[in-house]
């Protein structure tokens, strides 16, 4: 058969002929599985994330090719199960992405709808492992565009991804080293081409099974309750004596909540029910015959106690912890400041560029602090000499961190440890400092000559590590060519405090900018509320 | 501060920032997880980690005879969060207890952000 074109139709059976080849299959898969963690399930988990994307295709209420893959992406995304059945449901959630605004797929469809499964299926990890599910959807999009032309038909494409997909497969073990060990291939892998030898099934017109009846095991997720979200709110207990009729009063009770247990016995009858009308349940038993052991609690109540007693703990925990540190930074702006205060910094002093905190500023804070050792942020490079006079002044223990820029004090607080020595902290807090290059955007004062730049009053500057490295009138400009001077494909991520004359738009639209200049990476934007510099941004 | 493991011919000792950085190392291999972030913050800012310093979103919290571990995580936008969660649960706990041999009692993951991009 030579078919030109997927139309709904057939996209349908394509998933649900998926759905049987996969169920065939859960067994073979399970025994594959070996990692992440060896617990034999990514057949049943897989299977289960696509049987739950079928239900979804089976409730939908409008039928295209364009809903049809947006609930095969929801049910997917709803019923995942599994690390496999995450990376299926974002595999599905690609696929319809690559399916948005299309009546019929043709191949070069499907081959950049495949395409655009592997693009988002990859966005989800950080450090993506190659040998496993993620290896076989690349490599199978990758030969699929490029195989792909107007004449192919889709039996074509269909054969040819799935001889692709299998032989990435049988590739997976020289890739992942657990799997060669074991001697298996890839489980989710495996899985993966069991959906698409379905999709060839129903493009060779196979007939669906009569819909089997599976065993739908529903995902338990543990959850913290909060006190709202306890429907019955009174546990109730009871026993009842006399000569009772218990199955009329087993009903009666049953309907007025859950957690219902009902114990009979001779001329006895326990009753435990949750409920919000404990009144009425005692009414009912109250017919019976005589009551005896009430108890009827607030389980909300008792929920609450539950939580503020463990929230009491921590507190309590944070408040004994004996101070073994203060860190005293010097910066400027509200957002940085608070930025500072969230890292740990117990003492600011207000200060930078052209306000120096002198000697005696210093030493007034540390004569207010309170623990073994003090840690000083300069933050600006004309400040280091003033900390190093306090220090040799008092007489507590104070280390001096030198670092020149706000970001570069910033960034040191994410190597200190509460628990560590004070030498092990500052040793790492200075490496620290040493991989982190700080761009600073602010303007000229006053007309002057600098580094044999001609720079007039006013003009934006964009200085990179102390050095200008472009001076003009546009900030936005002057702001990127900067960035791009000092970024490199090894850049990671980039933060960007943006001050008080700029508006957060504003640097969240820079931000997008530098996204796109910086291939793997991430741009943060934080309000710094600085003066005289438009922007402090560090890049590691 | 240290896990130390008592065996017959001698003592094992094995640094709190070691075992911080295996789990850190395993919890990235996780899918879903797309980020760590330094758990000093108190509120408000999330501080993206670089490589180096992933082992600062991991807290180790040393018991008698097991230990604790808290992740400080960024998850993917569209994935499932309870499963993803489990999965990196699952995913820590056994490459732990698989590379120190050390009984892992708890993994708390704590989602800080959601990647959008």
């Amino acid at each position: 058969m030579d078919i030109k074109k997927i139309d709904v139709v057939l996209l349908e059976r394509m998933f649900k002929q998926s759905n049987q080849e996969l169920k065939r299959n859960i067994e073979l898969v399970n025994d594959l599985n070996v990692f992440p963690v060896p617990d034999g399930d990514t057949g049943t988990n897989m299977s289960l994330t696509l049987q739950s994307a079928i239900e979804s295709i089976n409730s939908s209420k409008m039928y295209s090719i364009e809903t049809i893959s947006k609930e095969i992406s929801k049910g997917s995304l709803m019923g995942a199960r599994g690390n496999s059945g995450v990376i299926l449901s974002q595999i599905f959630r690609g696929f319809a992405k690559g399916c948005e605004g299309k009546e019929e797929l043709d191949a070069i469809d499907l081959a950049n709808a495949l395409e655009k499964a592997s693009e988002v299926a990859y966005k989800a990890v950080m450090k993506p492992i190659e040998g496993t599910i993620l290896t076989v959807i690349r490599k199978t999009s990758e030969y699929a565009v490029q195989f792909v032309n107007e004449k192919t038909t889709i039996d074509e494409i269909i054969d040819y991804i799935i001889s692709i997909a299998e032989k990435a497969l049988d590739e997976t073990p020289e890739q992942l080293e657990v799997l060669k060990q074991a001697g298996v291939v890839d489980a989710g892998g495996k899985g993966l081409v069991c959906i698409f030898k379905g999709f060839r099934h129903a493009v060779q017109g196979r007939e669906l099974l009569e819909e089997e009846i599976t065993s739908r095991v529903k995902t338990e997720t543990q959850k913290i309750l909060a006190p709202e979200d306890i429907e019955f709110g009174y546990c109730t207990e009871f026993i009842v004596k006399g000569s009772i009729n218990a199955k009329v009063l087993k009903e009666k009770i049953m309907k007025l909540g859950d957690s219902m247990v009902f114990v009979e016995s001779e001329d006895i009858v326990k009753v435990h029910i949750h409920t919000n009308n404990p009144g009425i349940a005692l009414e009912y038993a109250l017919k019976e015959g005589e009551l005896i052991k009430i108890k009827i609690e607030n389980m909300r109540e008792q929920h609450t106690q539950l939580l503020t007693e463990a929230a009491n703990e921590v507190y309590e925990e944070k408040k004994n912890k004996k101070s073994k540190y203060e860190i005293i930074a010097v910066a400027i702006g509200a957002g940085i400041s608070t930025i500072f205060e969230d890292l740990g910094v117990t003492q600011i002093i207000e200060g930078g560029q052209t306000m120096n905190p002198s000697t005696k500023d210093l030493l007034e804070k540390i004569d207010n602090t309170n623990a073994d050792n003090i840690i000083i942020l300069p933050n600006n490079g004309n400040i280091i000499l003033a900390a190093e006079q306090a220090k040799k002044i008092s007489d507590k223990n104070i280390y001096i961190v030198p670092t020149k820029t706000i970001p570069q004090g910033i960034n040191s607080l994410i190597e200190f440890d509460w628990e560590d020595e004070p030498e092990k902290n500052i040793e790492k807090m200075k490496e620290c400092i040493s991989n982190i290059s700080t761009v600073e955007i602010t303007y000229s004062v006053k007309d002057t000559v600098f580094d044999g730049i001609e720079i007039k009053e006013n003009e934006i500057l964009g200085v990179s590590e102390g050095k200008i490295i472009s001076v003009g009138d546009n900030l936005h400009d002057i702001t990127l060519k900067t960035i791009k001077s000092i970024i490199n494909k090894d850049t990671e991520i980039i933060t960007i405090y943006f001050g008080e004359d700029v508006q957060e738009e504003e640097a969240n639209n820079l931000a997008e900018e530098i996204e796109k200049l910086i291939e793997f990476g991430d741009v943060e934007v934080y309000y710094g509320g600085q003066p005289l510099y438009y922007y402090l941004i560090s890049v590691e | 501060m240290t896990i130390k493991i008592v065996n017959a011919l001698g003592d094992i000792v094995i640094d709190r920032n070691v075992v911080a950085k295996l789990a850190a190392v395993s919890a990235m291999e996780c899918y879903g997880l797309v980020g760590m972030v330094s758990k000093n913050t108190t509120s408000g800012l999330i501080k993206i980690l670089k490589n180096e310093h992933l082992n600062r979103g991991v807290e180790i919290i040393v018991e008698e005879d097991s230990i604790t571990i808290d992740l400080y995580v960024i998850i993917q936008f569209g994935t499932k969060i309870s499963v993803v969660a489990e999965n990196i649960i699952s995913q820590v706990k056994f490459n732990v207890e698989k590379q120190t041999g050390l009984n892992v009692n708890k993994v708390n993951l704590n989602i800080e952000g959601v990647k959008t991009k």
